[in-house]
């Protein structure tokens, strides 16, 4: 993000914090897609992600208090809030669903690259079987592009914890993809 | 546990290749010491790809206005920074968020059928932080999600800047700064979005004419409104409405070059033969340019762009036009009007914009139809106390008026011409107006005689009506003559006198 747009969402989200909807309303239009984009990623069904995009952005809300400026990026603490809202999601039901036909990567049918797409649906499946952290920071770090800092800070993690962390997630999704293929 | 370096080379081939500056061969290449451990791990970070998808344009829309609607209520209710009580304890307004979109869309629905008239008018009221607020919103995300076309969500979304700016206009009224802020940001947004669907629905073709000259009509009389709000605001609230008012002024900028696009295209067109299919647009937009603005007696100022397309269909007289022109000021003013509901409102446009599509087909009796079904539609708006009596009686004699005077342009033309060419005259197209054929008339009629409007005078050929405006007249009276003020009368939908004649309390049954 350039400095102004990171200016102009600090400026909302001070607003924001001081009781201002309609600068919470802006947020809500800028982070929409991509905190829909992550759900659905986590998820892998559009009703899904509907729903929990809603519910990140009202827990958002209700939380702002909470935030601090200055430390974290207000877009890696609505991750955090997406990331613990699919995992109760999860938790709720107890088991992990099955990703649906229709549910697939549109791009599946697309092109050429089919085994490429496979390979990116059998990482995705891969990483739901990781530990609850790990996939928080393989998610955020791969998928967001988020900085080992920024993650750091939206965890209220040192940054070595989040390497490490990320480390050992991808030899235990190497490990997994590994078992699968044999 | 410090980095190890395979840790380094991952992260740095990873930010190369995301980057376009290597391929994950080139890395491996670079690397290839590494090559063994580094390649697995180096696929699995570059297969972690956003899915793509993108949320759909419809549902995103109602799930932000339901959104907006739990954020009102839930400011209302201060439950920021508390702790949520479980579900089950909140009632059903706490289990609301658990509901999913399409499901509490149609909760909303069932909400206003079970309160018809009740707090779903009173929400109208509504002013920004106030508790019905959010139902106004959650009605309005109906609105727009019921809208079937981009054209017709740009005609939603103006209506709801009209809204937002009357809600600025009250704040201050009511001395409330913090209402009139957000109101003004909401009515930029409102602008955006309508402007966002304008060009969508140009570039798929749509007709857009009348929403773009409602578009300029709008935001004319939302510049002079917002001007005033920013003379009566403090220096806190001067912002967002300075913001707004920009954002109005580069949406007419926008609207004007839009349009005068629009002319040079059709001028264009109309220089090759083909383009005498189109006569009658290019005379519509041709001359926008030019016209000043018109001052109505509604008070309403119409711009120049919206005065040549009233007065712009090449089949209808001059004081036809001149009506139409007075009618569409007289129905853009009421969108300012806070006890006109956003429906009804839009009812009433789309009725207008029909009888001045038809007129510009040439189809005057289809036209008549419409402006007798936007009476019936003032006088059940005016019963139900949506319409002060005021604008109502101007409205419906500015109704009367324009349908007396497309009767006397019915009673001047000679016989033969203009009454039903090549159209209505069969007995199956009787009380049809949507059959009055135009282009559609019998393929062995005589060139001469095809009825005129879709494809203009520019083909019609001396000698056969082209010399004097082609309204087509009705083969009837028509049953609107006076305002009917206070009449008992039906206010049915009748689409014409085949239809309703006989039938008891349509007024298209009398005489």
């Amino acid at each position: 993000m350039s400095g102004t747009a990171q200016s102009d969402v600090d400026g909302l989200v001070a607003r924001a914090i001081g009781g201002d909807a309609a600068a919470f309303t802006a947020l809500y239009d800028r982070f929409y897609d991509r905190i829909y984009r992550h759900v659905y990623y986590r998820t892998g069904r559009v009703e899904d992600a509907e729903d929990l995009t809603q519910q990140v952005f009202l827990q958002a809300w209700r939380a702002l208090g909470r935030f601090r400026p200055g430390g974290s990026p207000f877009v890696a603490w609505l991750f955090t809030i997406a990331h613990n809202v699919v995992v109760n999601f999860y938790r709720r039901r107890r088991f992990v669903e099955p990703l649906p036909d229709g549910a697939t990567d549109s791009r599946a049918d697309a092109g050429p690259d089919h085994d490429l797409r496979l390979e990116q649906e059998r990482v995705r499946e891969a990483i739901k079987r990781l530990r609850v952290d790990q996939q928080q920071v393989v998610v955020m770090r791969f998928l967001e592009d988020l900085s080992h800092r920024e993650i750091a800070a939206a965890l209220g993690k040192t940054e070595t914890n989040v390497r490490v962390i990320q480390h050992r997630a991808l030899h235990e999704l190497r490990r997994v993809l590994e078992r699968e293929e044999s | 546990m410090g980095r190890s370096p395979i840790d380094v080379l991952l992260d740095q081939c990873v930010a190369d290749v995301k980057a376009g500056r290597r391929t994950a061969a080139q890395c491996l290449a670079d690397h290839a010491d590494a090559r063994a451990e580094l390649g697995p791990l180096l696929r699995i970070a570059l297969a972690v790809v956003p899915p793509a998808v993108a949320p759909d344009p419809t549902r995103k829309a109602r799930a932000r206005y339901a959104f907006v609607a739990a954020l009102h209520g839930e400011k209302w209710g201060e439950t920021r920074g508390k702790k949520r009580r479980p579900w089950w304890a909140q009632g059903l307004f706490g289990a609301l968020p658990r509901l999913s979109v399409p499901a509490l869309s149609a909760l909303a629905v069932a909400a206003l059928v079970l309160t018809t008239g009740g707090a779903a008018f009173a929400a109208q009221e509504a002013q920004p932080g106030e508790v019905l607020y959010g139902v106004k919103l959650a009605i309005e995300q109906v609105q727009v999600a019921t809208a079937t076309s981009d054209e017709a969500r740009a005609q939603v979304y103006l209506d709801l800047a009209a809204r937002r700016l009357t809600e600025v206009e009250r704040a201050f009224d009511s001395n409330n700064p913090a209402a009139a802020r957000m109101a003004s940001e909401a009515h930029a947004r409102a602008l955006a979005d309508a402007e966002a669907h304008l060009e969508r629905a140009e570039g798929q073709g749509q007709p857009v004419d009348a929403v773009l000259a409602r578009f300029e009509a709008s935001i004319q009389r939302q510049q002079a409104a917002l001007q005033k709000a920013v003379a009566r605001a403090d220096e806190a609230a001067q912002a967002p409405i300075e913001r707004a008012r920009e954002r109005a002024q580069r949406g007419l900028e926008r609207a004007k070059e839009r349009a005068s696009e629009r002319g040079k295209g059709a001028g264009a067109a109309a220089a090759t033969p083909a383009g005498g299919e189109r006569a009658a647009g290019v005379g519509r937009a041709g001359t926008t340019a030019e016209r000043p603005p018109v001052r109505t007696s509604a008070g309403a100022t119409v711009t120049a762009t919206a005065a040549a397309r009233a007065a712009a269909p090449l089949t209808a007289t001059a004081p036809a036009a001149a009506g139409l022109q007075q009618l569409a000021a007289q129905v853009e003013a009421l969108a300012g009007e806070s006890r006109v509901p956003g429906e009804s409102y839009r009812g009433l446009r789309a009725k207008l914009e029909a009888a001045e599509a038809a007129l510009a087909r040439g189809q005057g009796r289809a036209a008549q139809n419409q402006l007798d079904a936007l009476r019936r539609e003032l006088e059940a708006m005016h019963r139900a106390g949506h319409i002060g009596d005021g604008p109502y009686a101007a409205l419906q004699a500015s109704v009367a008026a324009l349908t007396e005077t497309l009767a006397d342009d019915d009673d001047r033309l000679p016989a033969g011409q203009g009454r039903g060419q090549g159209r209505a005259d069969t007995p199956e197209s009787e009380g049809h107006p949507e059959r009055e054929a135009g282009p559609r008339a019998s393929p062995a009629q005589p060139p001469g005689q095809r009825a005129r409007g879709e494809r203009g005078q520019g083909d019609a050929p001396p000698g056969a009506g082209g010399g004097r405006p082609p309204v087509v007249a009705p083969r009837v009276a028509t049953p609107v003559a006076t305002p009917m003020l206070g009449s008992e009368e039906g206010h049915g939908r009748g689409r014409g006198e085949g239809r309703d004649a006989g039938r008891p309390g349509r007024p298209g049954g009398q005489p």
